[in-house]
């Protein structure tokens, strides 16, 4: 009965409802004991719609809580309670759950919102409001024409919608032809309406309906409706799909007409509907004053501004003109060229080329202001979360926040939200000082953190910035060091800018302490990574004592990015200018004073500082081709590297003088330094560093349009996109920020150290395999006692806390903290893994909340608790067993990899045994308690995401998984570990080798291990090749409760089929 | 004569049952006096002609002064009660 579309627009509406509250509250807290109207208006809006739409889809629970909402701020409007600190923390608390449960609406009706309510319930009844006034004081009537009835709706709901720039609209269908005929339902309909608006007042025309005795039930069903809302008449009809006819946007009566506002008899814009008289809102109703009277003369047009809904954007009219005239001119060009091109004049065909050269420029900068949004819109997000902060950490903070006017494209606006708030926290909770600190250090007590935009040169520059104490250069590069994420002999050459830039990595995390609010060790590489996936660069700004700060460039909008076009091996490549530092020529005869190498590197001496200098060829893995000075041609150039000591030369030392050798084949190393052969250098930034490319040669920069790279290259971190060139060639755009983890420069982007080589076949050759099988996953390391490293995934991982022993509570056997108000079980490895027992020592403790079946569990920990990215290979053989997932070498020493769902199913089976985990439909039917522990299943697809999804029903329902990336690793694993096995899950479509050989294979051994076939291929032929394969099922992917179904199934029988065989 | 009588669909109020449910409350309301207490409980959807059945119903009872009285219906139908401001037609509890 609900509709998941309605639904969407539901939720949609409610998000932006619910945008501005957060600042609007913070506001009235600070204006207090003055109270804003408008402002208390807003929120209580925001609530009260949330509550009708909630109504409707059967979210008791949102409609509770956002009842509760609406009484305090009900209490709030009328003066009865004042919005000191308290009461506007309970309510954002309240407004917060309403954000959580409307993000996840599907379990919204289970959650428990007892604390929330029972604040706001507290609140409420501590001021009960006096007697109510006669709240109900002015009603507005709309007739209906002919009809006898009358629409009613309060002056206050009138007055309101028009401030929101609301239109009212009676609409008039009736819900037999318009609604029954088409399939609808009148909950459907009304669902709809609330979804994008609100229903002010109602009407059925009872008397059309008829009696029992009447033939037919309800032949003619009318209905009127008066609604609020921003939707024109073509957006109404479209949403409840009825007959524009039969909707009117009637013309509002303002209580207080503004000043000169309001014209006499003016129709509202797109209000005239032909045929439909517009009725007169008749202001003489029994309940009027004669004051009103006066007033209902006067007309207000405000509703004039309407948005059509979902899929929409609001354009300025500006913005339109100016396309329309472009438009136009474009027209005019055409004609011009298409006459200069019948006249063959050169001359005239070059000018019209050049005016269409400038109209298109013109018409796309116009396209493109429509797809901007001013950055205000996610600025105004921080004064709420600065002010948490302040209020969690004790400390005085004040943000100020300028440039909320210059606009950015729409999705960088979007991608941009996380970091930012990320960056904001981190101000405030690392960056500014406690205040007593401040005072000694003669800075003033309250912080400042101040959240900048400004244009610079085509991009657009987002600052934040502290007055806080600054970041520890030395501490992050020791820390840095200590995880091995960056050599001692790398960091003699690093700026503290550099050295400052090293928290970007994963799993670094300065904090001294992990505190609850932004120090859980992730985020900072996040802050990266989403700057990066649009093209922005960050740069880290600090002074010791004096403060921090980021500076994040971004581009204005993504589609077309100005490039710099190089050339490598006859290749053209793109580097977005805004990774471009500059450009050098690197003299044959200069190289040995401007090449020099460090440790196994060469690096380009530029003014004084040291910058990596990578071969692009190399890095790309692309084969390296030289021309023959004598001859022109190109041929294979063989040097592995520019560093290469091949031959036991000095790169960059002895070519120059052997400059005029000609024997290619023997001495490149000769030719590289060949006087024709100077480098082309690109010196470009990435998130990390700077570094320098050798290219073969530099083109112009140009606009380029970015075309997204297929799916297939996904994995490829070095390109960012492809393009198309004048001459209809394609170019790939270079990411530098993945070029240089590829080139071993940074350990970003999964490789867990820089151990990776810069070019040759075998880099080449390995990122081709890592590219295929390994991930990069996200593990939480943490130490269990003294010895024993674990780690577990970081998605399972809630937050980390720092505890005393004296925190933990005990009841006999189990263990207890409470957090947030919240009893949480706490447990120790020990409890279900053969390790050391972490509670025998007296270290030091951190607790881990993690989830596990939609619950929190506690797990002890040794510090340091950290958290990497990596590709390592968990081995699943070496160390298997119950709440482990395996093991894995990490940082060279052997971790246990920790399985928090299993794990929680060893010390916590209640959780499991009847929850929504227990999904197998198979089981539930027949009240067994699921699969056998160990029953352990192959599972064989060279889709990731099909493979961790397949994985993820069967754990869920209690199987253990085996995972093969390609037929032929699962022929491999089926081999080892043959006996273990109680069935195969397998793909069709695999590379090396396909499901059908595979379980010919598997079959040709003479097993009879079930086997089901899972694939998107299901064509008869596919089938019947299947099964003469010796495949058991075969099943479309992918149907959860079919294949849990299945594989029970197969596995029963085939045991039983064993047992009859012994 | 039955007095208050009351009447349980059981079942969803759509085109599909209204006409033999028509024909039961006809039936019901001929053979009683006083208000009919209808009993929502298990009925999920009603459509427009659902809706038809019940005003019907109430207008029937309504020509010899009696009340429709709805009981035990899910939120959802409350709430479509109430924005239709059927209530004002029908008692809801």
């Amino acid at each position: 009965m609900q509709n998941e579309s309605f639904l969407v627009t539901f939720i949609e509406e409610s998000g932006d409802n619910l945008a501005s509250v957060e600042n609007d509250l913070v506001e009235m807290e600070r204006a207090a004991p003055e109270i804003d109207q408008e402002l208390v208006n807003r929120v209580f809006r925001a609530a009260h719609s949330i509550k009708g739409g909630a109504g409707f889809f059967e979210l008791a629970t949102i409609k509770e809580l956002s009842h509760r909402l609406e009484n305090v701020l009900e209490l709030i409007r009328s003066r009865s309670l004042a919005p000191n600190p308290e009461v506007v923390n309970i309510l954002l608390g309240g407004f917060d759950r309403l954000k959580s449960l409307l993000d996840d609406v599907e379990r919204a009706n289970e959650a428990d919102i007892s604390d929330e309510v029972v604040a706001l319930a507290g609140l409420a009844s501590s001021y009960l409001p006096p007697a109510r006034k006669a709240e109900a004081v002015e009603m507005r009537r709309f007739p209906i024409p002919g009809s006898a009835r009358v629409l009613e709706a309060g002056a206050l709901q009138i007055d309101a919608a028009r401030d929101e720039g609301r239109g009212i609209a009676m609409l008039r269908f009736d819900l037999i032809h318009d609604v029954q005929r088409l399939g609808r339902t009148p909950l459907e309909v009304l669902g709809a309406l609330e979804a994008n608006g609100s229903v002010l007042d109602s009407v059925v025309d009872i008397a059309a309906v008829g009696d029992l005795d009447s033939d037919t039930i309800a032949s003619d069903l009318p209905f009127y409706v008066l609604f609020s809302t921003q939707l024109s008449v073509v957006g109404i009809s479209r949403i409840i799909e009825i007959p524009t006819s039969g909707i009117t946007i009637m013309e509002l009566p303002r209580t207080v007409a503004p000043p000169g506002a309001a014209v006499p008899g003016a129709a509202v814009p797109g209000a005239a509907v032909p045929g439909a008289a517009i009725p007169a809102p008749i202001g003489a109703g029994p309940e009027t004053t004669a004051e009103e009277k006066e007033e209902t003369g006067r007309r207000d047009s405000s509703a004039a501004h309407r948005d059509e809904g979902e899929g929409t954007i609001r354009i300025q009219v500006a913005v339109l003109d100016k396309l329309m005239n472009i438009a136009g001119e474009l027209v005019l060009a055409r004609n011009e060229l298409l006459e200069a091109i019948d006249g063959g004049e050169r001359r005239s065909v070059l000018a019209s080329g050049r005016r269409i050269d400038v109209v298109t420029r013109e018409m796309q900068e116009a396209v493109m202001l429509t797809r901007m949004q001013p950055i205000g819109n996610l600025f105004n997000r921080y004064p709420r979360i600065v002010r948490d902060m302040t209020r969690a950490t004790g400390k005085k903070i004040e943000l100020s926040i300028s440039g909320r006017e210059v606009e950015v494209d729409k999705t960088i606006l979007e991608t941009l939200s996380d970091p930012l708030t990320h960056l904001v926290r981190n101000a405030c909770d690392h960056g500014i000082e406690e205040p007593g600190v401040r005072e000694a250090a003669g800075k003033s007590v309250t912080g400042t953190v101040s959240l900048r935009a400004r244009h610079e040169a085509g991009t657009v520059v987002v600052e934040i910035r502290d007055d806080g104490a600054g970041i520890d250069v030395e501490a992050v590069s020791a820390k840095a060091m200590s995880l091995g994420l960056v050599t001692a002999e790398r960091l003699k050459f690093m700026s503290d800018k550099e050295k400052a830039a090293l928290i970007l990595l994963p799993g670094l995390s300065t904090a001294r302490k992990i505190t609850d609010i932004s120090g859980r060790g992730v985020g900072m590489d996040v802050v990266k990574t989403n700057i990066d996936k649009i093209g922005g660069q960050i740069e880290i700004l600090t002074e010791r004592g004096r403060g921090s700060g980021f500076r994040i460039k971004l581009p204005l909008t993504l589609a077309i990015i100005p490039s710099l076009l190089v050339s490598v091996s006859g290749e053209r490549y793109a580097i977005p200018e805004t990774n471009v530092e500059e450009l050098l020529k690197v003299r044959a005869g200069d190289a040995k004073n401007r090449i020099e190498r460090v440790g196994d590197r060469s690096v380009l001496v530029l003014r004084g500082t040291f910058i990596p200098l990578v071969r692009l060829a190399d890095a790309l893995g692309v084969p390296r081709v030289v021309e023959d000075p004598e001859s022109g041609e190109p041929k294979p150039d063989r040097r592995a590297n520019l560093a290469d000591r091949r031959g036991g030369k000095q790169a960059g030392t002895d070519g120059a003088d052997a400059a005029q050798t000609r024997l290619p084949a023997r001495s490149d190393e000769e030719r590289r330094y060949h006087a024709a052969s100077d480098y082309s250098v690109v010196v470009v930034n990435s998130a990390a560093l700077r570094y320098a490319l050798v290219v073969d040669e530099l083109h112009d920069t140009m606009e380029i349009v970015v075309k997204p790279l297929g799916g297939h290259f996904s994995k490829l971190r070095e390109y960012s996109g492809a393009t198309i060139l004048g001459n209809g060639s394609t170019a790939l755009i270079l990411d530098t920020t993945g070029l240089a983890a590829r080139a071993g420069l940074v350990s970003g982007e999964g490789r867990e150290t820089g151990t990776e080589q810069a070019g040759g076949e075998e880099a080449a050759a390995e990122t081709s395999a890592a590219g295929a099988s390994a991930e990069s996953l996200g593990l939480l390391l943490f130490g269990n006692g003294e010895r024993e490293r674990c780690a577990m995934r970081l998605e399972s991982v809630d937050r980390v806390m720092k505890i005393a022993r004296s925190d933990i509570d005990t009841i006999g056997s189990s263990r207890m903290i409470t957090h947030d108000g919240r009893t949480v079980p706490v447990f120790a490895l020990g409890d279900a893994l053969e390790v050391s027992d972490i509670m025998a020592g007296s270290g030091e403790l951190a607790l881990i909340l993690a989830r596990a079946a939609d619950r929190y569990l506690g797990i002890l920990a040794t510090p340091p608790v950290d958290s990497l990215s990596t590709e390592a290979e968990i081995d699943t053989s070496s160390f298997a067993g119950r709440g482990l997932q395996g093991s894995a070498i990490i940082r060279g020493r052997t971790t246990l990899v920790v399985d928090v769902e299993d794990f929680a199913r060893v010390v916590k089976p209640e959780w499991f045994s009847a929850g929504p985990t227990a999904r197998s439909p198979e089981e539930r039917a027949s009240g067994s308690p699921g699969p056998k522990a160990g029953a352990l299943v192959l599972v064989a697809d060279d889709s990731n995401f099909f493979r961790s999804r397949v994985k993820e029903i069967l754990a869920g329902a209690g199987y253990g998984v085996l995972e093969a990336g390609d037929g032929a690793e699962a022929l491999a694993l089926f081999g080892e570990r043959a006996s273990a096995l109680s069935a195969v899950v397998a793909d069709i479509e695999m590379p090396e080798m396909d499901g059908f050989e595979l379980s010919r294979r598997i079959r040709a051994s003479g097993s009879g291990l079930p086997i089901i076939a899972l694939t998107s291929l299901a064509s008869d032929e596919d089938r019947r090749k299947a099964t003469e394969a010796g495949v058991d099922v075969f099943q479309v992917k992918l149907d959860e409760g079919e294949l849990l179904k299945a594989l029970g199934e197969l596995i029963r029988n085939s045991g039983a089929a064993r047992d009859r065989r012994k | 004569m039955n007095e208050n009588p009351s009447y349980r669909p059981g079942r969803d109020i759509v085109v599909a049952t209204v006409d033999a449910m028509k024909a039961e409350l006809k039936e019901l309301i001929a053979s009683s006096t006083g208000n009919l207490t209808v009993d929502m409980s298990g009925v999920e959807m009603i459509d427009s002609k659902g809706l038809g059945l019940l005003i019907a119903a109430s207008n029937t009872l309504g020509a010899s002064a009696r009340k429709l009285r709805i009981v035990g219906a899910v939120p959802d139908i409350v709430e479509l009660f109430r924005v239709m401001r059927l209530d004002r037609h029908f008692e809801i509890d």
